[in-house]
């Protein structure tokens, strides 16, 4: 009982710090999840939860920059605050049952790619990534074109749960073979800028991508286009180390095996 | 009404036409003046192209019409479009986080000043995370990316495409 008071004591004057944080004038959301990370760590959890909320409502409209970083850094942030203050794992809950609701939302003619990113991506810290699935199969019915602009967002989570029929309805090989092939060579013209790491990236990325489109394909019963996109995706690569990764993978994918989806 | 004269109002038709127009994508309507350079200088481009090898005969423009060589040339836009030859690559200047376009090439188009100041941002808290979390991020930044492109795309070819619509006669001359 006593500790149950103390717990309810400290929550209490947590809550009333939180109230009373302020953006400041010209507000950098950078620094602000720099702070709240800070302030989580020094034990001030609802000022850390209050510039959590601010940043992840405001960021990307004052710096749309922060696109990767809110919905992956701050994430693991946010988490990380909500595992020693429980309101801020409940905010999160909150944030992405509110934009669920939004999404299916009967008046709105659209799902936004804003909204179905960030549910997904909350999904994914909470290891709730059924929530995506089950909200992918209602915008599958309801609308196909907006569920094929989402698809490529939701594709790890369907493929974890093994919706491969579904991912079938939503694979075009033609395009896809494209863009793999587009976002590979941008990649690569990055890595001169962006370093050893993002090409790292870069390079699993098309031997995952590759594998998984060729996987989807077997999965689906069309042997003869799977084989035929395994050759194309084979020429992409002329790094030797790297593109006879691509053919193990390719190879497995042939023969019916889904690689694990990369994020 | 000589050929060349035909072709500078044809072309101030279309120049009118692309200042009117309006993109629903905010990227695409922030870069709309530097879009209509380049679909200008695909039209002189076809034009001149169509000088070459199409019939020396000109269709005279009828008040209210589109000639039937501003409509090869709409066409000839479009393929360009599809080829990827016309295609805005928005370059950013300098700061990271504030980008504006500076610069706009013709051929490879491959980057988005959006997703170039997002990998960096992405890139500058690289050391404090594991590596799975910074490859997350950049899969994030890559799908946003590939999502506006796809966005812009689709607005551009239906923009081309409305512009094609509209360059067909509205009265034919036989009535």
């Amino acid at each position: 009982m006593r500790t149950f008071l103390v717990s309810l004591c400290l929550i209490s004057a947590a809550i009333a710090q939180g109230d009373e944080w302020t953006p400041p004038e010209n507000p950098d959301p950078s620094a602000i999840m720099q702070e709240a990370a800070a302030d989580a760590a020094a034990g001030k959890y609802a000022i850390a939860l209050a510039k959590q909320i601010w940043y992840h409502e405001n960021a990307v409209k004052l710096q749309p920059a922060q696109s990767g970083v809110r919905l992956s850094f701050a994430m693991m942030n946010w988490l990380k605050l909500g595992e020693k203050y429980p309101p801020a794992l409940e905010k999160l809950i909150d944030i992405r049952d509110e934009t669920e609701k939004k999404m299916r939302d009967e008046n709105r003619i659209r799902v936004r790619f804003e909204d179905f990113q960030d549910f997904t991506a909350i999904n994914k810290t909470l290891r709730q990534e059924e929530r995506t699935v089950e909200v992918f199969k209602w915008l599958s019915a309801a609308s196909e074109e907006d569920a094929k602009l989402m698809y490529r967002i939701s594709e790890p989570a369907l493929i974890k749960h093994k919706e491969y029929e579904l991912c079938g309805k939503y694979i075009d090989p033609e395009s896809d073979v494209q863009r793999i092939g587009d976002s590979y060579a941008q990649g690569l013209t990055m890595t001169k800028k962006f370093g050893k790491e993002y090409q790292n990236f870069v390079d699993k990325t098309v031997v995952n991508q590759a594998a998984i489109l060729v996987a989807i394909l077997v999965k689906n019963d069309r042997v003869s286009e799977a084989k035929e996109v395994a050759n194309q995706l084979k020429g992409f690569v002329t790094d030797a180390k790297l593109s006879e990764k691509l053919k193990r993978e390719l190879d497995s994918a042939l023969d019916g095996k889904v690689p694990a989806p990369r994020p | 009404m000589n050929s060349d004269e035909q072709q500078n109002m044809e072309r101030k038709l279309f120049d009118e036409f692309l200042k009117e127009s309006r993109f629903d994508d905010a990227v695409c309507e922030k870069h709309r003046s530097e879009l209509r350079v380049q679909v200008l200088n695909a039209f002189d481009r076809s034009q001149r192209d169509a000088k070459v090898h199409a019939s020396k005969e000109v269709v005279p423009v009828v008040a209210g019409n589109r000639s039937a060589s501003q409509v090869i040339g709409v066409v000839a836009s479009i393929a360009a479009c599809l080829l990827g030859v016309v295609t805005l690559i928005p370059v950013r200047d300098g700061d990271s986080s504030h980008c504006s376009v500076t610069e706009v090439r013709l051929e490879n188009a491959t980057t988005d000043p959006v997703f170039d100041a997002a990998l960096a941002e992405v890139q500058a808290l690289q050391v404090s995370v594991p590596p799975e979390l910074f490859f997350y991020a950049l899969a994030i930044c890559q799908k946003e990316h590939e999502a506006r492109q796809a966005n812009a795309n689709a607005n551009q070819m239906r923009w081309l495409y409305e512009s094609l619509l509209r360059s067909f006669p509205v009265n034919s001359s036989k009535g």
